[in-house]
């Protein structure tokens, strides 16, 4: 896959064949959010194509959720459209407390676990997380990596910092630096 | 079809400053356009299709929250409703603008002219909205396109009585938009 925005190019030459759990390392700016919404199929890839194995939960850094709507509701509205029980997400993520709170209302951390929560509704095929720990404390960081864990099918994750993700338990690591993604191995601390 | 029309429905519900709005602007119209009808009512139209496309569609492309509805992949769905909020929006007001209307001229709203009006503006506007977001431009586009769509209706609903092509309009601008809405909404 090859991307070009107006700045330049974004992504030049990405292959991946993504069959159990990848976590793409990358400093800010690196192209991974792109990377993950042309995989979603959000933005579409200059050159390349992507396939995907079904539909493919996807959480990016900005919430889908509507700030508008409370937490109960816009889970509702997704598990309506996808015909699917919201119950198990919201157990899972411990949203209970917070389904009748405005989204806006919540805390980042908050907001982010919620989200995550819409991303796992209806059992996706596959999943695509743009950086789930960031602003999460750890109770929310172990359940971002239970999840991720636990998760019987391809799942994308991309990290800007390689200590959190260690336990999601992936089977490989990349860098995307400069547009390509070069094999990494995960290091914790400073670098 | 229902979560989307139950969404849209609380998300309109939820912005009071908007209903506000809504209703002053449509009063207010009442009082100007206390002489001709068909041209307030255009008014009216106008700029309630413009505010709430701004609301349901344009403003959801800012949040992100578009996207979330990108990847439940039922464009036709997303557009449809969004369509009938605006619709909805757009109804109120002309209701409210033909009461205040009335009880200025004291004359006869022609009430009929209301729902072909309300659907031609509310698909307009929804379609200027998602082309905008779908060609990653802002309001100043969907503006413009809404403009320019509804030039020939509203010239044609000034005269005082609308031709069969214009009345055809709504119904052809609703199938556009949701023959068009697997491009504009993905």
């Amino acid at each position: 896959m090859w991307k070009r925005y107006s700045s330049g190019w974004v992504l030049r030459g990405v292959s991946l064949d993504v069959r159990s759990i990848v976590v793409i390392y990358g400093a800010n700016g690196s192209g991974k959010t792109t990377l993950v919404k042309i995989l979603a199929g959000l933005v579409p890839p200059t050159r390349g194509e992507v396939r995907r194995p079904g539909r493919v939960g996807v959480a990016l850094q900005q919430p889908m959720m509507h700030p508008d709507l409370t937490v109960g509701e816009n889970l509702k509205f997704y598990a309506g459209a996808l015909k699917a029980d919201y119950r198990e997400v919201v157990e899972l993520f411990g949203l209970k407390k917070h389904l009748h709170d405005k989204f806006s209302h919540l805390s980042y951390g908050w907001r982010r676990r919620a989200d995550l929560a819409r991303a796992l509704l209806g059992g996706p095929e596959a999943l695509l997380l743009d950086e789930p720990m960031l602003g999460l404390d750890a109770e929310g960081r172990r359940a971002v990596a239970e999840v991720v864990r636990r998760f019987k099918g391809p799942a994308v994750v991309t990290a800007s910092s390689m200590c959190d993700y260690v336990e999601v338990g992936a089977e490989a690591w990349f860098e995307l630096r400069e547009g390509t993604l070069r094999p990494t191995a995960p290091t914790c601390g400073p670098t | 079809m229902r979560p989307y029309l139950e969404r849209e429905v609380k998300l309109l519900a939820r912005s009071w400053e908007t209903l506000a709005s809504t209703f002053l602007i449509a009063a207010a119209f009442g009082f100007v356009f206390g002489r001709h009808y068909a041209a307030g009512l255009a008014a009216v139209n106008f700029v309630v299709a413009a505010l709430y496309g701004y609301v349901q569609i344009l403003r959801e492309e800012e949040l992100g929250t578009l996207d979330g509805l990108r990847l439940l992949r039922q464009p036709e769905k997303v557009a449809a409703a969004k369509v009938l909020a605006l619709f909805s929006a757009s109804l109120a007001a002309s209701l409210i603008y033909s009461a205040i209307y009335y009880a200025v001229s004291m004359k006869p709203p022609e009430l009929w002219l209301l729902p072909p009006t309300s659907a031609y503006f509310a698909a307009a506007s929804t379609a200027s909205a998602l082309l905008s977001t779908a060609a990653r431009s802002g309001v100043t586009t969907s503006m413009t396109l809404t403009a320019a769509l509804i030039l020939g209706y509203s010239a044609s609903l000034a005269t005082g009585r609308i031709d069969p092509a214009a009345l055809a309009m709504p119904l052809t601008a609703l199938l556009a938009l949701l023959a068009l809405s697997r491009a504009l909404v993905h």
